[in-house]
């Protein structure tokens, strides 16, 4: 569509315009003009596609394929992120959504900030460029009719394909905004590490990013729980989390801005580790941007469920530009800002290199990991050699560092603090290396290597507990000094009564495993500590209480999902149409199957009532099983939804496949190739030998039987088959329809008499249960950690705000122009700001 | 005294961390390999990627055994599968399937499935009219 298409090329001009004002500009208003237009054209082009979504335009492709005419309208809104292109857009108007947040509040860090963001934004827009998801059908005329090619009548297309059942769920319209505003909010703090970097100014940034790490903590945290919830209320295999790379590139990205949250914090009380923070501001959009690489443009399209078969060439090309580019920014900065190596060969040379990448990934056809294994690896040698040069000659070092702190004020909770990030960020490294292993190995010996899910699980589980047991300890320890004795009085109440919840709650709800208990010991431990934390210090309401309450969530969660998951007790059962079975001690029926109103006639939808009994507890299940019939497809598109019965102490989760028909012989009669019988009203002939299909002896080949029936109301071909399992052969009977099937006994030899039975069919349900202890803590879990995350995000930002009004003041005392561009001196340091830092010190921790 | 036993323990953690890392690792690495390479693989787990051959899929409910056979793009080597379990949803509609297991005696044990489907993806689609 000429309208769509065009606002994304407006766009595009205005965010390349805004990056040359910012850039070249002389005055900063003239960009803040030009982003609030590339702001304006990318919503104009948001809301357009939702507009042509409302409005059901089934001519445009995406339209076509992502929604359809009777749906509700917060599918048809859905529609806007359930493609690949519809995604990016969505991403790129959440970015500059932020952008609109932030971009007069960046003092001194406004230009180079909004040149790096702006850039992003461009890259987004571009991607969009590439392939919009305003374009016709195929083929289609330039008012969007379509021929049909037999009449060579021209027509529109009046209805779509429709979401993908599995999408059909209302965690649709809630989950994608959610996680790409916090998969946005990763740009913002990716720009305050440049700008940084640029200004040469480590301090300013620290406290303007702080809110903004605790945003993008809590928002990609949350997403990151909606996602778990929305698996496990829709696949079908019971559980929240499967390492799926595309669970991980949010995962990694989530854990990056939590440990920045926490090196904000170390700094901002200490004024230690800046360098450091400047590396986890960075990271987490990088290894973003990077995720976002292996898992959209069908890199990893083996390795994971969710991953994008394939991408367009012009757009793949862009978002390994952004990749490369990130990358090379930041390390090329940080290079040149912090280490000796600046001035040396080995720098330029590192540089051109990882620029000729740049421009070559963007520029050259072709296919990329062809090209990538030299300059990359020419690029990263470089860099780590420059490093390890100036590794060597410590005294070059240039540190940017406005130091106006204390020394060595507070070594143990800072201590404490590293430790928990150093383990956070292992964690989040074990991630990305576990996703990236695949592509790595392709791109090194042409062969994918896959680390299994156990991988994840080993690797990260003593990392995990020690982030909690420290999350319970680092509170209670002092910046300066610590009493040991008092420390260990204010622990010894927390200690004893996790312990004795854990072992309590534990036998009573009857698990007695070691490695459980121990786990929950110490999630109670890191409950109990921090509620005793927030009732130490509730009471000075001027200390946030916002983290704790995080911590205790984190724990909460993390002990739901390793009991849920790991104390889940399992049965797989077949129920028939008319009889109970049993499963997990209940009796289980079935009722007669409901069809549920369904928004096309090629949708049929249908609630399997089940009832459960067991002692006095009874309840009905109704999971739902779906078929969607395509036109010229024999098959039917199948899909079950499963149905959970939530309670305080545990889940029961049904889980159903298709049901599938089972044979009951009526009637039989042994025969001979050749022969031809009676029985009852039927005549039958049996055509030819057994056909084998697989080799002999082997589970999984079968041997199939080829007979001819002829009744009093006409004829049929029936071919039933045995297979080889590992119970010996297994009849496979063939449905006739109506109820009524054929089935063959065991044979005596391929040439030797079988018999030949005729029968009735019903159908089987299979059906899986899962018990799954104290579930409700997931769900508890993820809602304490994002209320106590958005707390602090409110804290940290009536922070910023009350520190950027004191420094409004100062400058203007000082220079009476807030604006004016500071000189980048590294000594330049006033006595008033000092204060003021250790004013906030005092009056916070 | 006191800083040496932190540093000691700290010490351990982080040895006893990265011991961990590696050896699940180690212990975690399957490689995806063609249908020829995993037939000459007896017992070791690894990742097949292979075209699903049409109608081959025999599904028995009450053995709760699923078959079916892998095709090789290029060579056309055919690999039979069997998993034990339930079949997944939309399985005949999958044209490509990657199966995680071992070879097992001239069969592939496959203790898990991913299948390519392709109504969740962006393949080449086109509107075939109203």
């Amino acid at each position: 569509m000429l309208f769509g298409t065009t606002a994304v090329f407006v766009a595009l001009a205005f965010a390349l315009a805004t990056v040359f004002a910012y850039l070249f500009g002389k005055i900063i208003p003239w960009g803040r003009r030009l982003y609030l237009a590339t702001v304006a054209s990318i919503f104009t082009v948001e809301g357009y596609l939702i507009y042509l979504l409302m409005t059901g335009r089934y001519e445009i492709n995406y339209v076509w394929q992502f929604s359809e005419r009777n749906i509700a309208w917060y599918y048809k809104l859905a529609g806007a992120w359930g493609g690949q292109e519809g995604s990016f857009l969505l991403w790129t108007t959440l970015t500059a959504l932020l952008g609109l947040v932030i971009y007069k509040k960046l003092d001194k860090l406004e230009r180079p900030f909004m040149v790096a963001f702006t850039l992003i934004l461009a890259s987004l827009v571009g991607i969009l460029a590439f392939k919009t998801p305003f374009a016709f059908h195929p083929g289609a005329d330039a008012m969007g009719y379509l021929t049909d090619p037999a009449s060579g009548h021209k027509f529109l297309v009046t209805d779509g394909l429709g979401l993908n059942p599995s999408l059909e769920n209302y965690w649709m319209t809630i989950h994608p905004p959610i996680m790409f505003t916090g998969f946005a909010s990763l740009g913002i703090l990716f720009c305050f590490a440049i700008a940084a970097l640029v200004k040469r100014d480590t301090k300013t940034w620290q406290a303007l990013a702080r809110p903004w790490a605790a945003f993008s903590a809590a928002t990609t945290g949350l997403g990151l729980c909606l996602g778990g919830f929305w698996a496990y209320e829709t696949l079908g295999w019971g559980g929240f989390w499967a390492w799926d790379p595309v669970e991980n590139v949010s995962f990694i990205p989530w854990l990056g801005a939590v440990a920045l949250l926490h090196g904000l914090y170390v700094f901002n009380a200490t004024g230690k580790g800046g360098k450091a923070n400047l590396f986890f501001a960075a990271f987490p959009f990088m290894a973003f941007m990077f995720g976002t690489f292996l898992t959209r443009s069908g890199t990893l399209s083996d390795v994971s469920v969710h991953s994008f078969v394939n991408m367009e060439e012009g757009s793949k090309r862009l978002l390994i530009g952004m990749v490369v580019g990130s990358i090379l920014a930041f390390v090329s900065l940080f290079t040149w800002t912090h280490l000796a190596v600046r001035r040396t060969a080995l720098y330029w040379g590192s540089v051109a290199a990882g620029a000729g990448l740049l421009t070559w990934s963007l520029i050259v056809p072709g296919s990329f990991m062809a090209y990538l294994r030299w300059p990359m690896g020419i690029w990263t040698v470089g860099m780590l050699g420059g490093m390890a040069w100036s590794f060597f000659r410590p005294e070059s070092w240039s540190v940017p560092t406005r130091g106006d702190f204390e020394e060595e004020s507070g070594v143990p909770r800072r201590y404490g603090l590293y430790a928990g990030i150093s383990a956070i960020m292992f964690m989040s490294l074990c991630a990305l290396l576990g996703t990236a292993w695949p592509w790595l190995t392709f791109l090194l010996s042409g062969k994918s290597v896959k680390l299994e899910e156990d991988f994840y699980n080993r690797a990260l589980l003593l990392p995990a507990v020690i982030v909690l047991i420290l999350s319970a300890l680092v509170p209670f320890l002092g910046w300066h000094r610590t009493d040991g004795k008092r420390f260990f009085n204010r622990m010894l109440l927390p200690w004893t009564a996790a312990a004795t919840l854990a072992i309590v709650g534990f036998f009573a709800m009857g698990i007695r495993n070691p490695f459980g208990l121990v786990v929950a010991v110490i999630c109670f431990l890191t409950v109990t500590a921090n509620a005793w934390r927030i009732s130490e210090v509730i009471r000075r309401s001027r200390v946030t209480v916002g983290g704790f309450i995080a911590h205790m969530g984190v724990a909460i969660l993390l002990l739901g999902m390793v009991v849920s998951r790991g104390f889940e007790r399992k049965e797989q059962v077949l129920l028939p149409k008319n009889e109970p079975a049993e499963g997990l001690g209940f009796t289980i029926t079935r009722g007669d199957d409901r069809l549920l109103p369904a928004s096309t006639a090629m949708k049929q939808m249908k609630e399997l009532p089940i009832t459960f009994v067991r002692g006095d507890q009874k309840f009905v299940a109704l999971p739902e099983y779906w078929q969607r019939l395509q036109p010229g497809d024999p098959n039917p598109q199948r899909m079950t939804r499963p149905w959970i019965k939530r309670g305080f102490d545990n889940d029961i989760y049904v889980s159903i496949r298709p049901p599938e028909n089972v044979f009951d012989a009526r009637g039989q009669v042994q025969i001979s190739p050749g022969e031809t019988k009676k029985m009852g009203p039927f005549t039958i002939t049996r055509i030819g030998a057994l056909t084998m299909k697989g080799q002999p002896g082997q589970v999984g080949t079968t041997f199939s039987a080829h007979f001819h029936v002829v009744h009093p109301t006409g004829s049929f071909d029936v071919e039933p088959a045995l297979q080889m399992t590992e119970d010996g052969l297994q009849a496979m009977p063939q449905d006739l329809g109506q109820g009524i099937g054929a089935s063959i006994g065991p044979p005596q030899g391929m040439n030797g008499p079988i018999l030949f039975q005729l029968g009735t069919i019903t159908d089987l349900l299979p059906v899986e249960l899962f018990h799954k202890p104290l579930t409700i803590l997931v769900w508890l879990g993820a809602g304490i950690m994002a209320c106590g995350g958005f707390l602090s995000v409110r804290r940290r930002a009536l922070d910023a705000r009350a520190l950027a009004r004191q420094r409004a003041l100062t400058s203007h005392e000082e220079n009476g122009h807030p604006h004016a561009s500071h000189p980048t001196s590294k000594k330049q340091n006033t006595p008033r700001k000092g204060k003021l830092h250790k004013s906030r010190l005092h009056r916070k921790y | 005294m006191k800083m040496k036993i932190g540093a000691i323990f700290t010490l351990v953690l982080i040895a006893g961390g990265l011991t961990l890392a590696v050896l699940a690792f180690v212990k975690n690495t399957t490689p995806y390999v063609t249908v020829s390479e995993a037939k000459n693989m007896e017992g070791k787990r690894v990742h097949v990627n292979g075209v699903l051959v049409k109608d081959s899929v025999e599904n028995n409910v009450q053995s709760k055994l699923l078959t079916f056979t892998l095709k090789d793009d290029k060579t056309g080597e055919t690999l039979n599968v069997v998993h034990k379990g339930f079949m997944p949803d939309n399985m005949e509609h999958a044209p490509r399937v990657v199966v995680g297991g071992a070879m097992t005696g001239g069969h592939f044990e496959c203790t898990d499935i991913q299948l390519k489907c392709p109504s969740k993806y962006q393949g080449e689609k086109t509107a075939q009219g109203t």
